[in-house]
């Protein structure tokens, strides 16, 4: 193995970071987008779905974003990387108070301390390289 | 309703899992590296039944949106989170330490208080 964990971790990190910015700001767009139309289970729902620019824009978005997360996603493991994606709802949370004025309780405060401290646990793991990166090496 | 919360839920897991299995034996070590690695990527069919699954997925998540709050559904998919770690272990032999399975606890459990709002 000639990388070591922190020059993997210094150099793919974005791979994990940048593909949450774009799958949130696609998640509240499609939020927004929804919130004025109600998407039904049947054919008229598919099409309205589909054809409203926000949720094209929306897609766009959250594409970007797993092109780069595929990256990421050969670099570390599954189980080392997915948890980070939880860092959406920290996002999600500030995000829903800021754009739709939903409320932020001291609950949900704690809750992101929770998601935040588990995050810090997690990436503190010596195992968070993929087998397909130490065989390359 | 909740069927299609459950069905979002079955089919993130599917797709996640076969979108690991697509890439995990790529290598991106340079920026030259990456149209010949995503055309290898293209070339599993692994890749397109988990970007169909993304897609059935993604219209199943604005029926969920629809329906629920923003804020009540997007964390009940830390069920997602448990799930696909175990599925890291079973499918890809990774290893589950204390790390992970302490920092996927307190993940959880901030989840639930998300959730349930306690």
């Amino acid at each position: 193995m000639t990388t070591s964990k922190s020059t993997l971790i210094k150099n793919h990190i974005f791979f994990i970071f940048l593909p949450i910015v774009f799958s949130v700001f696609g998640e509240f767009l499609l939020k927004f987008a929804a919130n004025e139309t109600a998407i039904t289970p049947d054919k008229a729902g598919l099409i309205l779905f589909f054809t409203s620019p926000p949720i094209i824009i929306s897609v766009l978005s959250i594409v970007c974003a797993g092109l780069l997360w595929v990256v990421g996603l050969s670099k570390f493991e599954l189980s080392y990387a997915y948890p980070f994606l939880s860092l959406n709802y920290v996002a999600i949370l500030v995000g829903s108070r800021l754009f739709f004025g939903e409320q932020v309780t001291l609950t949900r405060l704690v809750a992101m301390v929770f998601i935040i401290a588990g995050l810090i646990v997690i990436s503190r793991s010596p195992y968070s390289e993929s087998e397909g990166v130490k065989d390359a090496n | 309703m909740i069927w299609v919360l459950v069905s979002s839920l079955i089919i993130r897991i599917c797709s996640d899992l076969g979108f690991k299995f697509a890439v995990n034996r790529l290598n991106f070590d340079s920026a030259s590296s990456v149209i010949p690695n995503f055309l290898k990527m293209l070339s599993t069919p692994v890749i397109w039944i988990a970007g169909l699954l993304a897609i059935c997925n993604f219209w199943l998540w604005g029926m969920v949106l629809s329906n629920f709050d923003l804020s009540f559904a997007y964390p009940l998919f830390s069920i997602c989170f448990v799930l696909i770690m175990i599925g890291g272990k079973v499918f890809f032999q990774e290893q589950l330490d204390t790390y992970k399975w302490v920092g996927m606890g307190l993940i959880s459990f901030g989840s639930l208080i998300l959730v349930f709002g306690l």
